[in-house]
C-alpha cells in the first residue's frame, strides 16, 4: 500500500513536472544533427530524434509509428560511421520498444521443435533431414517482416520453409553458399511475406555430408500502429510518410508529417511533434502533439501505444482519449483537431 | 558528440554560429574504423617468374582477397586456391598489445618479405629467398597498424609472422587474439594477370598502361575546400544563382552550400541541411534542392529564409529495400518531368547475397538493382530498368538518353556504361542460376586497366570535349572520357583516360556555370578508396591548352579510325608497328569479376593517314562483334616530339558497322617530317609551337604585381601598378621567331621583352618591343628596358607608326636571329637592330605602371631557329 502511495506521488510529481518544461525553447539536443536517418536495429530508413542526450526517439517512416525510446544514445555502425557492414543499434537504457521482434530464438526458447539438431553455442545440423522449427508467430501486424540468422559453413545450403496457418509451405528459400570463410558465422536476411496468426518457420538440412550451424535467429519487422474503425469494422492503415520539419535553425521543434489513406478513399493528414518533458530522475517523458485533418464523420482513428517498457503512463489532452488497459493502450481519435499525448516511462 | 547548450532565443544566433562552425569542420562524430579479429590479405597473380619484390602498377584489384585468422602459411594456403606460384601479396592488420613494449619479431617467407609499421620498415628481406629475418619493434599500447608485403615464386609457399615477448622464449606465430583488421571490408577481386615492375621499377609512364597521375594539361586544378572541411562528397549540383550544392556521405548526412565557388576571395560555405541517410544524389528543380537518401527522395525547403532547411519533404519513399549496407540509393536526375534514382543489390563479403526460393532470390525481392522512375507530383515509383549491381551514377546523355555506370562484381566481369532503355535488363542476375538475356553495355571499362568503380557520368555540353561523357572513378581514380557513336541504331564507343592528379577518388562531377568542372571525392575503408584517400572537393578550370591525346576512336567495317589532337609525323602515324591491338569478350558469372575470354592479339595490316596527320584509319583483319578492342599507340610523338598524354583506348565493338566509312584524303607523297627547329616559312603551322603548350602558365614566373591569366588560350595581363610588372618565361631563348596578336586600351603602354634578364634586385632589363597606343605610336620600336633606353624609336618612321591599330588586335612578329632583332606590326617592318650585348634571355610580357591597364595577347606561338 505504501509503495502504491509512493508511486502515486511520483506520478503526480511527474505530471506537475511535465507542465513546466516546454514552450518555444527546446532542450539541449543530444547530437548534431539531432534529427537523423539511418538503419537502426536492423530496420532500414529509421528517423531518429536525439531530443536530449538521455532521450532518443526512433520513428519508422514505413509505419509512421514510434518504435523505440532510449537513453543510451546510438551504437553507430555502418559504412558512414565505422566503415563496417553492420547496422546501428539503440543503446540501453531502453525506455520503450514496440514489438518489433516477435521472435528471437535461443536454445531455451519455448516451443522449439528440434529433430536431430545438436545444441551447442549454436544449433548444429549434422545429418540429412535434421530439422529446427521455430515456435508459431503471429505475423499479421507487421510490415517488412524479416528473418535473420547467422550461419556457419558455405557448403550445402539449408532449406528454409515458411508454413502458413494451414500448415502448407507458403514460402521457401535456401540459405546462401557465399562467404569468405568456412569457419565464420555469416549473417543472412530474408523477407517473409506469409501472413497468419500461426506462421511457422522450419530449417531443414538436405545435405548430410556437411555440418551446418545456426545462431542469432530472429524474426523482426515493422509493426503497424495506425488503424481506423468505421462502424464495426477496424482496418490497419498503411501510412504515407511525407517528411518532417525542424524549427529553430535545425535545433528547434521537430514535426513529422504523414497521410493515412483510408480504405474507402480519401486520407487523413496527421502531424506529430514530439518533445522531451523534464520530469524526475526516475522517469523520462515526452509530449507528442498531434494535428488531425480529414477524418470523416463516424470514423475513429487509433494509434497503438502498447509496447515493452518497465512502466508506461499517459495523459491525453484535446481531441482524443486513451483506451485499453495495461499493455493494451490505444489512443483513440474521434475527429479532426489537435491533441497532446504525454507519455512517461521509468528510466 | 556535440551537445548544443540550452539557450534562450537571444542566444539563438550565437548558437547557430557554433553549430555552423562545428558543421564546417566536416563530420561532428569522428569516424573510427571498427576492428574485427584477423588480418586482411590481398594476393595478386603476376604470372611470371619473380626474382625480387615486384612493384604493382597502381589501381589493380587483387586476384584473391580474404580475412585470415593469423599470418601462417598453413592458414593462408587454402585461400589461394589454384594460385601456387608467381604471386605477390599484402597483409594489412593491427598488432594488438595491451601495453607499450619492445618485442622481437621474426618474418619467415619462401620469397622476399617486408614488414612495415607505418612508414618504418622493421624487417626488410625483399631480395632474399627463403628469408627468415628477425628484428625488434617498439609497439604502443593498443592497435599497431602494419603492412606485410611478400612475394612467392615457385615451390612450397611459406609465410609466417612470429614473435617472442621474452628473449628467453622461443619464437611463436603471432596468435590470432593479437591480430585485428578493419571490419566490414568488401573483398573485391578480379581475375587475370596483374601488371607490375621489377625491383621497384615500373616501365611505361603514367597514362601508358598505367593510370594517369597528374592533371590534364587542358585544365588548371584548384582545391576549393576551406581548411578543415573534409567532405566525402555524395552529390554535387548548382543552384540557379551559382551556389554549389554539396551533399556529404558521412555520419552527419549534410548538404552544404558554397557561394562563389570559383572565386577564392569570396568563397563561403554554410551547412544547409543535415541528418540525411547516406545522400548520394542531388538535383535542383525550380531552384529547390532535391536529394536522394537511402530509400527516399527528399525535397529540402527553407521556409523561413534563415539559410537553413527547415522542411525535409519526402517526395517519394518506400521502394523495396532491406537494411543491407550495400543497398544504396544512387544519384538523382530528371528527364521529361520524371525523377530517376537507382538502387544497388545487397552484398555479403563482396558477393551478391542470394537466398533463392519461391519468391525471388535477393533477401528482399523485386527492387534492389533497379533504376526507378518517380513521379515527383504523386511520389509513385516504378522500375524503369533493372539488372544493375552498383549503379553509382547516371546522366542524360546524347539524344536525351540515360547512360548509367555500373561497378564490376558478380555478373559484371568489368564495370560498364549502359544505355538504359525502358524495360531493359543490364546483366546483374537476380537469381544465382537462372539467367535473363541482358543488353550489352555501350562501353566496357576493363577492370584495372581503365576502371574499377566508375561513378557519375556527365554529358559535356561545351568546350573541346562537348558531346563526350566524363566519368570519375572512386577506386581506380581520376576521370575517364567516353565517346559514343551509333552503329545499327545502338550506342557503342570508346573510353580513354582523361585526367588524374586529384586529392581523392572521384565520386561526383558537376559542370559549373563558369565552365569549370567541380569534382567531389570520396573513400571508405579497405579497398573502397583511391590510395586510401577519403574526401575531396576540387575544381578543374579549362585553361585553353590542348594536350596531345586521342580525341576519338570510331568503328569501321574493316577496322578502327583514330583521331588525335595534334599532327603526328607521318613515319609514326603510318607505321603499323606503332599500333598494338587486342580483342576479347566477357562471360559473366556469379563469381566476383570475370576473366577475359577469347583473348587474341590482332595485327594492323595497313594504315591510311589523313592529310592533317591527326587522323588515321587502321585496317584490322579479324575484328569480331561482341568484343572489347584495346588499342595502344606505341612510341607516338607529335611534330614537337611530345609523347601522348594517354596512349590507350578501349572500344566496345558490340557491332561492326556495315559501312566502310568516308575515305581518307591521301597525304601528299612529298610530305617530309620537319626537322627540329626548322621554320618552313612564316605561316607554316608545323614549324611553330603554341607558347603555352610549350610552357604551361604555371611554369612562368611573375615579377611585380600585375595579374596574368589565360582566358580561352589568350594571355591577359592587368593591373594598376606603381612599378612595371612582367610575366617571365621559364626558360631562356636565343634564336627564335615569335608571333602573336596584341590588344590594349587606348593611351596605354606595354611591351614584349626578348633576350631579357632579371638582376639580383629583381629588376627586369633587356630588349623590349614596344606596344604603344598613345599618340606617340612607337609600337614595334626597340627599347632597352632597365638599361640603355631607346635603341630604335619610330620617331622618324611614319609608316611604322601608322601600322598599329588602336583599340583593336595587332599582329606582332619578332625575329631574334644572331645579333639581329627585327619587329613587324601588322606585317609592317618596324625595328631592325643589331646588337651583341645579349644573344639570349627570357621572353617576357609587360604590364606597364601607371593607369589601370589590361593587355591581351593571343595566338602566341614560337619557332626556334
Amino acid at each position: 500500500m505504501a509503495n502504491a502511495r509512493a508511486l502515486l506521488l511520483l506520478w503526480i510529481f511527474a505530471l506537475l513536472g511535465s507542465t513546466t518544461a516546454l514552450g518555444d525553447d527546446p532542450p539541449a539536443r543530444g547530437r548534431d544533427p539531432f534529427i537523423f536517418r539511418l538503419a537502426l536495429d536492423d530496420r532500414p530508413r529509421m528517423c531518429v530524434a536525439a531530443l536530449r542526450s538521455d532521450l532518443f526517439l526512433a520513428y519508422d517512416p514505413l509505419t509512421c509509428g514510434l518504435t523505440k525510446a532510449f537513453g543510451g544514445g546510438v551504437e553507430y555502425r555502418g559504412k558512414v560511421f565505422d566503415f563496417s557492414q553492420q547496422t546501428s543499434a539503440a543503446r540501453a537504457p531502453i525506455y520503450f520498444a514496440d514489438e518489433a521482434v516477435p521472435c528471437a530464438v535461443t536454445k531455451d526458447s519455448p516451443g522449439l521443435v528440434l529433430d536431430r539438431v545438436r545444441l551447442e553455442d549454436a544449433f548444429v545440423f549434422e545429418s540429412s533431414g535434421s530439422t529446427l522449427e521455430l515456435p508459431p508467430i503471429d505475423t499479421r501486424r507487421f510490415d517488412l517482416l524479416m528473418l535473420t540468422f547467422e550461419e556457419k559453413s558455405r557448403k550445402g545450403p539449408l532449406r528454409v520453409e515458411v508454413l502458413d496457418d494451414t500448415g502448407a509451405v507458403a514460402q521457401w528459400f535456401d540459405s546462401t553458399l557465399h562467404g569468405s570463410d568456412d569457419n565464420a558465422f555469416q549473417a543472412n536476411t530474408k523477407n517473409l511475406h506469409v501472413v497468419g496468426s500461426n506462421v511457422r518457420i522450419r530449417f531443414r538440412q538436405e545435405h548430410a555430408e556437411f555440418s551446418k550451424a545456426l545462431r542469432g535467429i530472429k524474426v523482426h519487422g515493422a509493426p503497424r500502429v495506425w488503424s481506423v474503425t468505421v462502424g464495426e469494422k477496424t482496418l490497419a492503415l498503411e501510412p504515407r510518410y511525407l517528411g518532417y520539419s525542424v524549427a529553430g535553425a535545425g535545433v528547434g521543434r521537430f514535426t513529422l508529417q504523414y497521410a493515412l489513406p483510408l480504405p474507402a478513399g480519401g486520407k487523413v493528414d496527421v502531424t506529430e511533434s514530439p518533445e522531451a518533458i523534464s520530469v524526475s530522475p526516475e522517469r523520462v517523458g515526452i509530449e507528442r502533439r498531434f494535428t488531425i485533418a480529414g477524418l470523416p464523420a463516424g470514423a475513429t482513428l487509433a494509434l497503438r501505444l502498447a509496447g515493452e517498457a518497465k512502466r508506461q503512463t499517459f495523459r491525453v489532452t484535446g481531441n482524443g482519449k486513451l483506451q485499453g488497459g495495461d499493455h493494451q493502450e490505444v489512443l483513440e481519435i474521434g475527429g479532426d483537431g489537435e491533441l497532446t499525448l504525454e507519455q512517461w516511462w521509468d528510466r | 558528440m556535440i551537445v548544443l547548450a540550452r539557450r534562450s532565443k537571444r542566444a539563438h544566433g550565437a548558437l547557430r554560429c557554433l553549430a555552423l562552425a562545428v558543421a564546417l569542420t566536416g563530420s561532428s562524430h569522428a569516424q573510427n574504423a571498427a576492428h574485427e579479429p584477423g588480418v586482411t590479405v590481398y594476393v595478386y597473380d603476376l604470372g611470371e617468374p619473380l626474382d625480387g619484390m615486384p612493384t604493382l602498377v597502381e589501381g589493380q584489384t587483387p586476384s584473391v582477397s580474404f580475412t585470415a585468422a593469423k599470418i601462417d602459411g598453413a592458414v593462408l594456403l587454402p585461400f589461394l586456391g589454384e594460385l601456387h606460384q608467381h604471386f605477390y601479396g599484402e597483409v594489412h592488420g593491427f598488432l594488438e598489445v595491451p601495453e607499450a613494449k619492445t618485442i622481437d619479431l621474426r618474418l619467415i617467407s619462401s620469397g622476399g618479405a617486408q614488414l612495415r609499421f607505418g612508414d618504418r620498415a622493421v624487417i626488410d628481406a625483399e631480395e632474399a629467398r627463403g628469408a627468415q629475418r628477425s628484428a625488434q619493434a617498439s609497439l604502443t599500447a593498443g592497435a599497431n597498424p602494419f603492412t606485410l608485403r611478400f612475394y612467392h615464386d615457385t615451390g612450397p609457399f611459406e609465410l609466417a609472422l612470429a614473435w617472442r615477448v621474452d628473449a628467453k622464449q622461443d619464437f611463436v606465430t603471432v596468435p590470432a587474439e593479437s591480430l585485428t583488421t578493419e571490419a566490414g571490408i568488401t573483398h573485391v577481386v578480379a581475375p587475370g594477370k596483374k601488371r607490375f615492375g621489377r625491383r621497384g621499377a615500373i616501365q611505361d609512364y603514367p597514362g601508358d598502361a598505367r593510370p594517369l597521375d597528374s592533371v590534364h594539361p587542358g585544365y588548371s586544378l584548384e582545391t576549393i575546400r576551406p581548411n578543415g572541411f573534409e567532405p566525402r562528397v555524395g552529390a554535387l549540383a548548382f543552384l540557379p544563382d551559382g551556389r554549389l550544392v554539396i551533399a556529404t556521405w558521412d555520419d552527419t548526412g549534410s548538404v552544404y552550400l558554397m557561394e562563389n565557388p570559383g572565386d577564392p576571395s569570396k568563397r563561403k560555405l554554410t551547412r544547409f541541411a543535415s541528418g540525411l541517410g547516406e545522400p548520394l544524389g542531388c538535383l535542383v528543380r525550380d531552384g529547390v534542392i532535391y536529394v536522394s537518401q537511402k530509400q527516399e527522395i527528399t525535397r529540402l525547403l527553407d521556409t523561413d529564409g534563415d539559410g537553413v532547411a527547415d522542411r525535409y519533404e519526402a517526395v517519394a519513399a518506400g521502394w523495396p529495400q532491406s537494411y543491407n549496407y550495400h543497398e544504396f540509393s544512387f544519384d538523382l536526375i530528371e528527364r521529361d518531368g520524371s525523377l530517376f534514382v537507382a538502387t544497388s543489390v545487397p552484398l555479403k563479403t563482396g558477393l551478391t547475397t542470394y537466398l533463392p526460393g519461391s519468391d525471388g532470390a535477393f533477401p528482399l525481392p523485386n527492387g534492389p538493382g533497379s533504376l526507378w522512375r518517380v513521379d515527383p507530383a504523386t511520389g509513385a515509383f516504378e522500375v524503369f530498368a533493372d539488372g544493375f549491381r552498383t549503379p553509382n551514377g547516371f546522366c542524360v546523355g546524347p539524344e536525351d538518353q540515360i547512360f548509367l555506370a555500373d561497378n564490376q562484381g558478380s555478373w559484371l566481369p568489368a564495370s560498364r556504361l549502359d544505355h538504359v532503355e525502358h524495360g531493359g535488363f543490364y546483366g546483374h542476375q537476380q537469381w544465382p542460376t537462372v539467367k535473363r538475356a541482358s543488353q550489352p553495355p555501350a562501353v566496357w571499362f576493363p577492370q584495372n586497366e581503365i576502371g574499377n568503380s566508375p561513378s557519375k557520368p556527365i554529358h559535356v555540353r561545351s568546350g573541346p570535349y562537348a558531346g563526350s561523357l566524363l566519368i570519375g572513378d572512386v577506386t581506380y581514380g581520376g576521370i575517364q572520357r567516353v565517346g559514343l557513336e551509333k552503329v545499327d541504331g545502338a550506342f557503342q564507343g570508346f573510353v580513354v583516360r582523361h585526367s588524374g592528379g586529384f586529392e581523392a577518388g572521384i565520386n561526383r562531377i558537376a559542370e559549373g556555370p563558369d565552365g569549370a568542372l567541380y569534382l567531389g571525392g570520396i573513400g571508405s575503408n579497405g579497398n573502397w578508396n583511391w590510395k586510401e584517400t577519403k574526401f575531396g572537393l576540387q575544381r578543374l578550370v579549362p585553361n585553353g591548352r590542348t594536350a596531345f591525346e586521342i580525341t576519338r576512336v570510331t568503328a569501321r567495317r574493316d577496322g578502327l579510325a583514330v583521331e588525335l589532337s595534334r599532327a603526328v609525323p607521318l613515319d609514326v602515324l603510318s607505321d603499323p608497328a606503332h599500333y598494338s591491338i587486342e580483342q576479347w569478350r566477357y562471360a559473366p558469372t556469379a563469381e566476383y569479376g570475370g576473366a577475359k575470354v577469347d583473348e587474341e592479339r590482332l595485327q594492323v595490316s595497313a594504315v591510311e593517314v589523313a592529310s592533317d596527320r591527326r587522323n588515321a584509319f587502321l585496317r584490322i583483319p579479324g575484328l569480331r562483334d561482341g568484343r572489347v578492342v584495346h588499342l595502344r599507340l606505341m612510341r607516338f610523338v607529335d611534330d614537337r616530339g611530345d609523347r601522348l598524354w594517354s596512349t590507350e583506348a578501349w572500344y566496345t565493338l558490340n557491332r561492326i558497322p556495315s559501312a566502310a566509312g568516308a575515305p581518307f584524303t591521301a597525304l601528299p607523297v612529298s610530305w617530309a617530317r620537319p626537322e627540329q627547329g626548322e621554320t618552313r616559312g612564316d605561316s607554316k603551322p608545323e614549324a611553330f609551337v603554341s607558347l603555352f603548350d610549350l610552357w604551361p602558365l604555371d611554369r612562368w614566373k611573375r615579377v611585380g604585381e600585375a595579374e596574368f591569366k589565360l582566358d580561352d588560350n589568350a594571355l591577359v595581363g592587368s593591373g594598376k601598378l606603381s612599378r612595371n610588372s612582367f610575366l617571365v618565361s621559364p626558360e631562356v631563348l636565343s634564336d627564335f621567331v615569335f608571333e602573336c596578336e596584341v590588344k590594349i586600351e587606348d593611351q596605354r603602354n606595354s611591351g614584349i621583352q626578348v633576350r631579357s634578364h632579371i638582376n639580383d634586385e629583381g629588376r627586369v632589363y633587356g630588349y623590349q618591343i614596344e606596344i604603344d597606343s598613345s599618340d606617340r605610336a612607337w609600337s614595334g620600336g626597340l627599347y632597352d628596358e632597365g638599361r640603355r633606353g631607346w635603341l630604335q624609336s619610330l620617331a622618324d618612321d611614319p609608316v611604322a607608326r601608322a601600322a598599329f591599330n588602336r583599340g583593336d588586335w595587332n599582329r606582332y612578329r619578332i625575329e631574334c636571329v644572331g645579333p639581329r632583332i627585327r619587329s613587324f606590326v601588322n606585317d609592317v617592318p618596324c625595328a631592325d637592330f643589331e646588337d651583341t650585348l645579349d644573344r639570349d634571355g627570357h621572353l617576357m610580357f609587360q604590364v606597364h605602371s601607371g593607369e589601370a591597364t589590361t593587355v591581351t595577347w593571343r595566338n602566341l606561338r614560337l619557332s626556334l631557329r
